[in-house]
């Protein structure tokens, strides 16, 4: 996979403008092929899994074809708007679990993804992704409050529970993490 | 619009990753309404957010990848018609007069919808519909001392009109209190008009001695 620098970042923007502009299927292909798998990692790690995993990340790139319009460049970079249509996604059809009183909203992650805290195996190696690369170097507990935070999707309180620590210690590292990874991204504190 | 009291990072990274209840999530997209400041600080949380699924490994976006069946069935879906405008973009900051959008939408309209009930003397409390379990409006008259509390869990507190201080600051319409929960605090409502606020808990308040525990059931929560 190419690095996500900013040339890349440019090249994305003109593929999600085609679709937007020209309905192009071939370059909702090429988007496709880029972003799913990475989408489908990310729900994965959040629980998505089995045929409604496969289901949700039909329904992301869906929701990506129908509101190729609405990206907007100048406010956001392509991986981060797929992020969000992703989240919202499985927020969506986590609420109409609970609706249905489901209990399969938070399904356990398989061995391979309980991991704790995210690991230089499984950072790509060879890549430039800044963010990851600064995580595995962050303290451990920070690590493991944004890894619990964005790629298991666990609430404060959940984070709290599972690293017997009190909840504001979850607070002051996810504060200390997020400043430190926002800076990295060259975000004024 | 200046607002002198904001969101916690920690609970806009909660935000961007999803992983905050619907309620508090509310109250959170309500602030956001005010605050230019929050907002942008939102959209780094999920640029992170993005800049991490992007870089997973690739061994396991490999066992995640989708069929190229599923590919093709999700291709031969596709309706040009099929395409969501442009919403109109609202960058302009709302002011301390008006509600927050999302509220309004969820109210059905503005603050006369809500049904009151008293709790204590100077003391009024309504949920919303739909709202949620942990979402509720607080009506506090003017110069109303609240007993002093801490929070056991996370709670959101958003004024809406009026404003009250506390050891932290002020708080008027727009500002944030989002408590650590070591943190006590005792509001008092400013003398001159009743103060509203938009809350959202995800654990019972807690109060401290014989008088404020024996309010603590009028809370309800």
């Amino acid at each position: 996979m190419e690095p996500s620098t900013e040339a890349d970042g440019t090249r994305w923007v003109r593929v999600i403008q085609r679709i937007a502009a020209d309905r192009d299927r071939e370059a909702f292909a090429e988007l496709y092929d880029h972003f799913t798998p990475r989408v489908s990692a990310y729900l994965r790690r959040q629980g998505a899994q089995g045929t409604a995993g496969d289901d949700l990340v039909q329904e992301v790139m869906l929701a990506v074809w129908r509101k190729a319009a609405q990206f907007d460049a100048t406010r956001a970079a392509p991986s981060t708007w797929l992020f969000r249509i992703a989240r919202n996604q499985l927020i969506d059809s986590l609420r109409k679990q609970t609706a249905r009183g489901g209990d399969q909203a938070h399904q356990s992650v398989d061995d391979e993804e309980t991991a704790s805290a995210l690991t230089t195996e499984q950072v790509e190696t060879g890549d430039d992704n800044k963010i990851l690369r600064l995580m595995t170097e962050l303290p451990k507990l920070q690590n493991e409050v944004i890894y619990a935070s964005y790629f298991l999707g666990q609430s404060h309180g959940e984070i709290a529970d599972s690293l017997a620590i009190p909840l504001g210690s979850v607070k002051s590292n996810l504060r200390l993490a997020f400043r430190k990874l926002r800076a990295s991204l060259g975000v004024e504190l | 619009m200046t607002l002198h009291h904001h969101l916690d990072d920690s609970t806009l990274v909660a935000h961007a990753a999803g992983t905050l209840s619907t309620e508090m999530a509310l109250v959170v997209d309500c602030h956001l309404e005010y605050c230019a400041i929050c907002r942008e600080n939102l959209v780094v949380a999920e640029q992170l957010g993005g800049e991490m699924m992007m870089g997973l490994a690739d061994t396991a976006v490999a066992m995640s990848a989708p069929s190229e069946d599923a590919k093709q069935a999700l291709l031969a879906s596709l309706d040009d018609g099929d395409i969501e405008l442009p919403a109109e973009v609202v960058d302009e900051d709302i002011d301390g007069s008006e509600l927050p959008r999302a509220l309004v939408t969820l109210l059905g309209g503005g603050l006369e919808q809500l049904k009151w009930r008293s709790l204590a003397p100077g003391l009024k409390q309504a949920r919303i519909a739909g709202g949620g379990d942990g979402l509720r409006v607080l009506s506090i008259a003017p110069g109303t001392c609240m007993p002093l509390h801490g929070h056991r869990g996370s709670e959101l507190t958003l004024v809406l009109q009026g404003s009250y201080s506390d050891e932290i600051g002020r708080f008027q319409p727009g500002d944030i209190a989002d408590l650590d929960v070591d943190t006590e605090h005792q509001p008092i409502v400013d003398r001159d008009v009743e103060c509203i606020c938009l809350v959202a808990t995800d654990a019972p308040l807690k109060f401290r001695g014989i008088i404020p525990r024996l309010l603590q059931p009028f809370f309800g929560i």
